[in-house]
């Protein structure tokens, strides 16, 4: 049950990360970069989640599995400050 | 630490969330109102997980939350392809 | 002013203000009866669109300095540029566009999508236009 609650989480960041990505490179909208990059780190963090949780139980990786998401959303909020007009 | 970090985590989903919300007042796309919401979720979520560290019975409702999230995302998507309705 | 030669600032303008024909249409409509109060009602009729719509340009214009509104539920619009540079660079818009209306019509429709319509265009599966 938990298995696939990350799993979906994770795939459809992967999924927005690509959309934002391509077109990114598509029309070079630098707010589509951060916007891409921040589903990257949230796919990574749920992906991290997974093995924190079922690969590698007897470790507690709650510091590392956060730190992409929160670099992901730093640049996204950098994105939406100074690129969305 | 990890407080901090998810307090940083909590601050960054809200502002995003209100940036989607202030793109759908100007746009009236339906896609940014549903990130809106989806990112106050994902705001939500991660201040409950602080507040509720030492409940871990309590970690698998917050999950399920995170998952409306993602699922709301999917639907923002699949609203924006379905081809009968041009939401904005 | 030569065929096919916009002035620059004229560009600069387009770029910075309008962001389609139809609010073009309205603007110089009103720029063209200077003392006249317009409804959206009346302005819909007279450029062919409909009231919502042309309300919606009418208040943008109005918030970017072009326009007086009496404000209220059904508000009157004139034509009332907000400073005396603005009022200069309306006129040799509509001047320009007069002289040569294809080349004006083709810098609106070449203007590139803001970021934020960007960002909800990405997520179309098969890439707009299409």
């Amino acid at each position: 049950m938990a298995t696939i609650v990350y799993a979906l989480c994770a795939l459809t960041s992967i999924a927005c990360a690509v959309l934002l990505l391509r077109a990114y490179a598509a029309g070079r909208v630098r707010l589509l970069l951060w916007a891409g990059l921040c589903f990257v780190g949230l796919a990574l963090n749920n992906v991290l989640l997974f093995i924190d949780m079922r690969v590698v139980p007897d470790m507690d990786l709650s510091v590392w599995r956060s730190l992409p998401a929160l670099a992901g959303l730093a640049l996204l909020v950098y994105g939406l400050v100074w690129e969305s007009r | 630490m990890s407080a901090l970090i998810s307090g940083a985590m909590a601050m960054a989903y809200a502002v995003s969330g209100l940036f989607f919300l202030r793109f759908y007042k100007d746009t009236a796309d339906r896609l940014f109102l549903i990130f809106a919401v989806a990112f106050g979720l994902l705001a939500a979520q991660r201040t409950l997980l602080t507040v509720l560290a030492e409940r871990p019975d309590a970690h698998l409702a917050l999950y399920v939350v995170r998952l409306l999230a993602f699922v709301l995302i999917i639907a923002a998507i699949a609203d924006k392809n379905r081809a009968s309705t041009p939401s904005g | 002013m030569s065929r096919g030669d916009l002035p620059a600032e004229v560009a600069r303008f387009l770029a910075e203000h309008i962001d389609a024909a139809e609010q073009l249409d309205i603007l110089l409509l009103l720029h063209r009866e200077p003392e006249r109060e317009w409804t959206a009602r009346d302005v819909s009729q007279a450029i062919y669109t409909v009231p919502a719509s042309a309300t919606l340009r009418l208040e943008g214009l109005a918030a970017s300095g072009f326009l007086a509104s009496t404000g209220g539920g059904d508000p009157c619009y004139r034509y009332a540029p907000r400073s005396e540079a603005l009022r200069r660079q309306v006129d040799v818009l509509a001047d320009a566009y007069r002289a040569d209306r294809v080349a004006v019509i083709k810098l609106i429709f070449s203007r590139p999508p803001s970021p934020v319509q960007s960002f909800a265009d990405a997520f179309r599966l098969k890439g707009k236009g299409s």
